[in-house]
């Protein structure tokens, strides 16, 4: 579905030289759930802006749902970005003046044509996120956790071939931040390729696989037997609570 | 319906920041009701130019005792114009169709009953209707007889009608002008204002035998009205004029003329004049106005793209194009130049109705300075808009979302 093969990206400040990704290679395939972890400077970023084609490797190819992506200029870059990928950010990117169908409808402003049925589409992704009652919400009437979930509607909107969270639950609470991973694991048991770009150790254990990213390379790739399972954490917290 | 989601994320970003907004209209609000009163004016400027051409008469050359510089206002004190210089002008001057000498004494009080007002008396030969393409509405011009009797007979304009008949029937009335008794015999209809800026309707037109002879005691003129045959001949009669004059009454260089001759052109660059220097400076405002306006709106709109960076980014990530975010940023300054355009022409076409009326300038209302300003006020969001549009578009996704 997705594959990076001998990626590199070197900044250049003066005659400084600093590289951050030296050589990384995977696959990801379609259905799977993977996590990519590192910790703070180990390329984590660079290589997530690489993965949602939002800045261009040094070297390497990367090809997305059978489009080589970078051997492309900047329109159909921006294309492939509105077809092929639903961005979830940790600071959800909302237009604060906007509803959220209006949030949720913006990929498709910039799609090659406009669907007839567009609203259509932004109420069903939003009931797919729990959120049918909130369609004319405005983000500040919302909470962190809906907010994220608006945002994870506008990911779905375009019917993309891959969901890249970076970050998704970094500025929610536990609870919140589970309600955010479970809707990405049903996404993710629905069929949908979720790519989740994380610091964060326990998050990572949702994945069913992870990329562990150290020194500007892949560090450690496994699978995971047994993903927690948010659903049931939010059960037990629940639980807990009472 | 993209286009409709766009324009109104594009309305709310301006509804987000009214002050600035209406800042950045401010500029333009006031260049361009500045404009629309300068057009206006400009329109109703030259209106009354076109005017007072046609009031002096297209094909007219008026030829004046006494010299100096500016449009006379009849001077009766010279006495220099005779009655063989007339004649002269009319049988040497190639091109001359008609000529009618006048005696013009201004601010003589004429009275009727009761009522008096100060008219313009003017002692014409009986050619006046054509030499003025003006003709009695009323009643009729005195004939040959009268002018050979010196007949004591008058016609009158409409504002001696008004002011010493109030509406009422004058012909065959007697008014009494200059301590003597005259038969009014016709109407002049309503002409207006003057080259000279005077009422041309005050007037009272008696034969210029009786003038000259009777009332005022005369023997030259104060003016020769000649009527060339074609727009064309009005140049080359008019310095034929002036070189037999001057021969006829022995001027040479150095001296001056004691006389001027006075043609249609003299009349509207006068005109013009007047109306241009206003108008030069109101221009200046406007243009003045509308760039602060525009760089007013540069920097505003600068000041959103660095505030709305994560938007912008945001845009990009979901699939937005270069173009596109390009085109939003121009869009919003267009919309706010093209609403200050608006709310300028909404502003200004009352003002300019107003100085129509406060002051003697005249204003005339038409499409061109509507067409003039929404032109205008696109052209400077265009413009002014297109460098921070620009930045907007060059962004780089992972910077401006950082």
């Amino acid at each position: 579905m997705l594959e990076m093969i001998d990626i590199t990206k070197t900044y250049r400040i003066g005659t400084v030289e600093t590289p951050v990704l030296r050589g990384v290679s995977f696959r990801v395939e379609r259905g799977e759930f993977v996590a990519i972890m590192g910790a703070s400077g180990t390329g984590k970023t660079t290589l997530m802006n690489i993965l949602g084609c939002l800045d261009v490797p040094t070297s390497g190819r990367y090809l997305l749902d059978g489009a080589d992506v970078f051997h492309n200029n900047d329109d159909t870059i921006s294309s492939i970005r509105n077809q092929k990928i639903g961005f979830v950010f940790q600071q959800f990117h909302l237009l604060d003046r906007a509803s959220a169908l209006d949030n949720v409808l913006l990929p498709l402003i910039y799609a090659d044509r406009y669907p007839g049925d567009a609203n259509m589409r932004g109420v069903a992704s939003l009931q797919a996120v729990g959120l049918g009652g909130r369609v004319d919400y405005r983000p500040a009437q919302l909470s962190g956790g809906q907010q994220q979930r608006v945002a994870i509607a506008r990911a779905l909107v375009t019917n993309p071939a891959l969901i890249l969270a970076d970050e998704p639950t970094g500025n929610l609470d536990r609870r919140s931040g589970l309600e955010v991973i479970s809707i990405l694991q049903r996404l993710n048991g629905e069929g949908r390729t979720v790519v989740l770009i994380t610091h964060d150790q326990n998050l990572a254990e949702h994945a069913d696989r992870i990329l562990v990213l150290r020194d500007g390379r892949i560090f450690e790739d496994s699978k995971l037997e047994f993903p927690l399972n948010a659903e049931q954490e939010l059960v037990a917290l629940a639980g807990g609570a009472q | 319906m993209r286009t409709w989601r766009l324009i109104r994320q594009s309305m709310i970003a301006l509804g987000r920041n009214k002050t600035r907004s209406f800042l950045v209209m401010l500029g333009v609000i006031v260049g361009i009701s500045a404009l629309t009163v300068v057009v206006s004016m400009a329109k109703g400027a030259n209106r009354k130019v076109m005017q007072r051409v046609n009031n002096f008469g297209p094909t007219a050359i008026m030829l004046f005792a006494g010299g100096g510089k500016n449009l006379p206002g009849p001077d009766p004190t010279v006495a220099t114009l005779t009655f063989d210089d007339a004649k002269a002008v009319e049988s040497q001057i190639r091109g001359v169709k008609s000529i009618c000498p006048q005696v013009i004494r201004p601010r003589v009080p004429a009275n009727y009953r009761d009522r008096s007002y100060e008219v313009t008396v003017i002692g014409a030969a009986t050619s006046w209707q054509d030499a003025w393409d003006w003709y009695v509405s009323d009643g009729e011009f005195y004939d040959e007889q009268d002018y050979s009797n010196m007949a004591r007979v008058a016609v009158i304009g409409q504002t001696v009608v008004r002011e010493l008949f109030q509406g009422a029937n004058p012909i065959g009335e007697t008014i009494r002008i200059a301590n003597a008794n005259f038969k009014v015999k016709g109407v002049l209809p309503a002409k207006g204002t003057s080259a000279a800026g005077t009422d041309m309707d005050e007037r009272v037109i008696i034969p210029l035998t009786t003038a000259m002879r009777r009332t005022f005691n005369v023997s030259t003129f104060t003016m020769v009205r000649v009527r060339v045959a074609a727009v064309g001949d009005v140049q080359r009669v008019a310095s034929e004029i002036r070189a037999l004059i001057r021969e006829r009454h022995h001027i040479r260089p150095p001296d001056l003329d004691d006389f001027r001759v006075v043609t249609p052109d003299i009349i509207a660059g006068l005109s013009q004049m007047v109306a241009s220097t206003l108008n030069r400076v109101l221009l200046a405002v406007t243009v003045l106005s509308l760039i602060v306006g525009g760089i007013v709106l540069m920097n505003l709109m600068l000041l959103s793209v660095t505030e709305r960076r994560h938007e912008i980014g945001l845009r990009r990530a979901l699939g937005g194009k270069r173009r596109d975010v390009l085109l939003q940023f121009l869009f919003e300054s267009v919309t706010l130049t093209s609403g200050g355009g608006l709310l300028g022409l909404v502003l200004g076409v009352p003002v300019a109705l107003l100085v129509g009326k406060l002051t003697a300038k005249t204003t005339e209302l038409s499409w061109e300075p509507v067409a003039l300003a929404l032109g205008l006020s696109l052209v400077v969001g265009f413009v002014f808009g297109l460098l921070p549009a620009r930045r907007a578009a060059g962004l780089h996704p992972v910077e401006a979302l950082r």
